[in-house]
């Protein structure tokens, strides 16, 4: 049986595409930054993808998940990644645990974390004004575990827990917010 | 289950936080990705947790976006005009006159770059040696702009469609919450977990076996909707987060019920709670004899239900409601305290309230309960913990040397007395090795004068000797593995050779004798020599502690050996310390401060660990106690 070529009408139209690539933008990075450690690097490979999915748009093929298509891409390009800084890149994960977490990030049970940012937002402003701040201390201070410890007073390893805890909170208050408790 | 498979909540987002970090070794690497292919839940767990901090990454630059357009224009204008060029580029990169650079032709970044202003920017620069090529340059800013606007037009629109939001359609009960009436329904009324494990040590729960698990939500479950679920942590430690953020240790055994996000109900065992943050304020703990409110704090509990309520406060504040049974008037009489630092009372079954002394119940506080997840429930694990509750609070400890891992810098050895001593750092000389000790690997001990290594000893810090002239009682504590105690004078610790001196005392008669002496060596009637014959030098670990009780008129003392928290010696003499200029040494004495410099004999032969030297007389329970709690099994 031969596959009839799809019609032109068939393809989403650029404008779609962009729309529904902004839609994944924070699982997609999520996905890149939790395997690329230095964030200037996920931002530049994020940028990377998005210039491959807007430029590959007509070749996308409807009857396939628009996700997977994202995210096959997505994986690809951290496997290049990683083989052309293979020296330079001292832990990272598995091929397969690469390839295992680009297909969980398609996954449908997985789109309830595919939150928007004011959804993060509006959990961030839930969180302890001491949790507030230690948010402000890493994000907008870009101070290390270390610099924290020696701010406040406590133990890098308090700090460290601190944080875990945040960003606990954050994970459940998103779950809740996603089934609008 | 395979073991490679099995993790803690705490081990699985120590390794998201060092993947993320950049920090993980390539054995966390291999470990993260080895339960990543096996284990579907671990998968998840970190989807969502690398979209929350990625979130967190997104939003920051949102929010530094916004600051920006609020001095370059309105937000409207702006996203109209970063709109148009994202258009702009689409329709660029379907013409013919622009190359765009792709991943697929282009270098890979450099994982280690400093991030440039260029880098910064969409890699949608033509190749400027190409002459028929226009150049254009979209800053990030303007993409994100682009992207942000579309999320948000996104957002609004699902927002709006979406069927998760009506719970107002939802029908209720009579109690105001929501009933299931379909899956869907279902799904949005399916109650919220009260709290999760974060992790926890050797916990086995009766009929809850999954509950050892990380991230395991307690609470309410599907098939139990509304109703309390009771749990039993049979052994073990837990920890867990309710969902107001209070952190709470559980240790088995205990029997509880968690009856909202912020409020348990204890049937019996011991909790600590740790309520730090804004959110977590307020956490209730309901017992049979007594409600306890948090006001900012962390506490513990501990009920017996035959006895009643012990509750102690570390720090901050706790209300606390003793509730008495019903009088003949068929009312509930109560009585309520306010508890603060270092309180501790008691409730008995009849609701009355009474003082309880503050070591009377031991609980497992955050930190404590870090040395058990990190090295389980062990015999070093009870040591850590008693050195951290009771050792170096101890009245008069000045130096206490563990020897343990703590990777210190230039051969030091940290003090760990926690009186004020804290300066009296110790110094390795020559070969001193440290080596496992009796605990394994996770203790340290110090390795002298075996036939590979070349004389050594720890020195401690010479500009505070005067510490140690003591003018009245003292006491000196130590561990030593030996399996060779020459005749006489190899020093386990000493005072240099002028002063107190704790070493070995052998003779022909009495081989492997220990010895203290006390006094000026060259002043034979203020020198006591105390010799007991009884052998330590089976290659094993042994206690040694000797103390000297001096009595209350000055004139006389009394000299007490222990080995293995028993008396072996006992010698009343009258004496008067030398007050020399002398450091303290443990293994040897510095050869120019030997009383015969060319003496070679002073070196120790074997392993010494945890050096204790108080400024008062140890009484005999105090050195059965550390004994107890610092012997191996």
């Amino acid at each position: 049986m031969t596959t009839q070529p799809p019609t032109p009408q068939e393809f989403p139209s650029q404008p779609d595409v962009a729309a529904r690539l902004a839609e994944l933008q924070p699982k997609l990075f999520g996905f890149l930054r939790s395997i690329i450690y230095v964030a200037a690097d996920a931002e530049d490979l994020r940028q990377e993808v998005c210039e491959i999915v807007l430029r590959k748009a007509e070749q996308y093929d409807p009857a396939r998940s628009f996700e997977a298509w994202v995210f096959g891409i997505a994986r690809k390009a951290v496997l290049a990644f990683y083989k052309a800084s293979q020296t330079k890149q001292p832990a990272r994960l598995s091929d397969e645990a690469v390839k295992m977490l680009a297909d969980q990030s398609t996954l449908k049970e997985s789109k309830a974390m595919c939150f928007t940012l004011a959804r993060l937002e509006e959990c961030v402003q839930k969180l302890a004004s001491v949790d507030r701040r230690l948010i402000d201390m890493i994000y907008v201070d870009n101070c290390s575990g270390q610099k924290i410890a020696e701010l406040v007073g406590w133990s890098e390893a308090k700090v460290s827990r601190m944080r875990s805890r945040v960003y606990s909170q954050l994970m459940v208050c998103i779950r809740r917010a996603e089934r609008g408790l | 289950m395979p073991e490679e498979s099995r993790y803690s909540w705490a081990e699985l987002v120590a390794l998201f936080q060092a993947i993320h970090d950049g920090t993980a070794t390539p054995d966390e690497a291999d470990r993260l990705s080895t339960l990543l292919v096996m284990d579907g839940r671990a998968r998840s767990l970190f989807a969502e947790y690398s979209q929350v901090r990625a979130g967190l990454e997104l939003l920051h630059r949102e929010q530094q976006r916004h600051s920006l357009l609020a001095d370059h224009g309105t937000d409207t204008e702006a996203n109209a005009e970063m709109i148009a060029c994202l258009g702009e580029l689409l329709e660029l990169e379907a013409s013919a006159d622009v190359e765009i650079r792709h991943l697929d032709d282009t270098p890979l970044p450099d994982p280690h770059h400093e991030p440039s202003s260029a880098q910064h920017s969409l890699r949608t620069q033509a190749h400027a040696t190409a002459p028929s090529v226009r150049v254009i340059v979209i800053p990030k800013l303007v993409f994100y702009g682009g992207i942000a606007a579309l999320l948000m037009v996104c957002g609004l629109v699902l927002s709006t469609y979406l069927p998760n939001r009506p719970a107002a359609e939802t029908p209720r009960d009579t109690a105001g919450r929501g009933v299931a009436l379909n899956e869907d329904a279902a799904v949005a009324a399916r109650p919220s977990p009260y709290g999760f494990v974060i992790d926890s040590v050797g916990a086995v729960w009766k009929d809850a076996p999954d509950a050892e698990a990380a991230g395991h939500a307690l609470g309410p479950s599907d098939g139990e909707l509304y109703k309390d679920v009771p749990y039993s942590l049979q052994q073990g430690y837990a920890r867990v987060q309710m969902e107001d953020g209070a952190v709470i240790i559980f240790q088995s055994p205990c029997d509880f019920v968690l009856e909202g996000p912020g409020k348990i109900r204890v049937q019996n065992g011991k909790v600590v709670c740790l309520c730090e943050t804004e959110s977590s304020k307020g956490l209730v703990v309901n017992t049979p004899s007594a409600r306890i409110v948090d006001l900012g704090t962390e506490f513990g509990v501990r009920v017996d239900p035959d006895k009643g309520v012990h509750a102690r406060v570390f720090q901050g504040v706790i209300a606390l409601t003793s509730a008495k049974p019903a009088d003949d008037s068929g009312d509930h009489p109560s009585s309520e305290l306010i508890l603060k630092s270092g309180n501790t009372v008691g409730v008995d079954t009849g609701g009355r309230i009474y003082d309880v002394p503050e070591d009377e119940v031991a609980f497992v506080r955050d930190e404590e309960y870090d040395i058990h997840r990190s090295i389980g429930d062990t015999p070093y694990s009870k040591k850590l913990i008693y050195d951290r509750r009771t050792l170096v609070q101890m009245e008069g400890l000045e130096l206490y040397y563990t020897f343990d891992g703590d990777s210190v810098p230039n051969n030091a050895v940290t003090n760990q007395a926690g009186t004020g001593s804290k300066r009296l750092a110790g110094r390795l000389v020559g070969d001193v090795r440290r080596v496992a000790g009796r605990f394994g690997e996770h203790d340290r001990a110090m390795r002298f004068g075996y036939p590979d290594q070349g004389e050594g000893w720890i020195e401690v810090d010479p500009r505070h000797e005067d510490v140690f002239d003591f003018p009245g009682s003292f006491s000196i504590c130590l561990w030593v593995k030996t399996d060779s105690l020459p005749l006489l004078w190899r020093a386990a610790i000493v005072k240099g050779d002028r002063s107190w001196r704790v070493q070995s005392g052998g003779t022909k008669s009495t081989p492997g004798a220990l010895q203290c002496e006390v006094g000026h060596y060259f002043d034979k009637d203020q020198y006591h020599k105390i010799h007991n014959s009884h052998p330590i030098d089976d290659d094993r670990w042994h206690s040694w502690a000797v103390v000297y009780d001096r009595h209350p008129d000055g004139s006389q003392g009394t000299y007490t050996t222990y080995v293995d928290g028993q008396v072996v010696a006992v010698h009343e003499a009258a004496h008067t310390l030398k007050d020399t200029e002398d450091p303290v040494f443990i293994g040897n004495i510095e050869r120019g401060l030997r009383t015969s410099p060319e003496d070679v004999v002073r070196q120790f032969i074997g392993e010494i660990d945890d050096v204790c030297v108080f400024s008062r007389a140890l009484t005999q329970e105090e050195i059965k106690t550390m004994y107890q709690m610092h012997k191996p099994e």
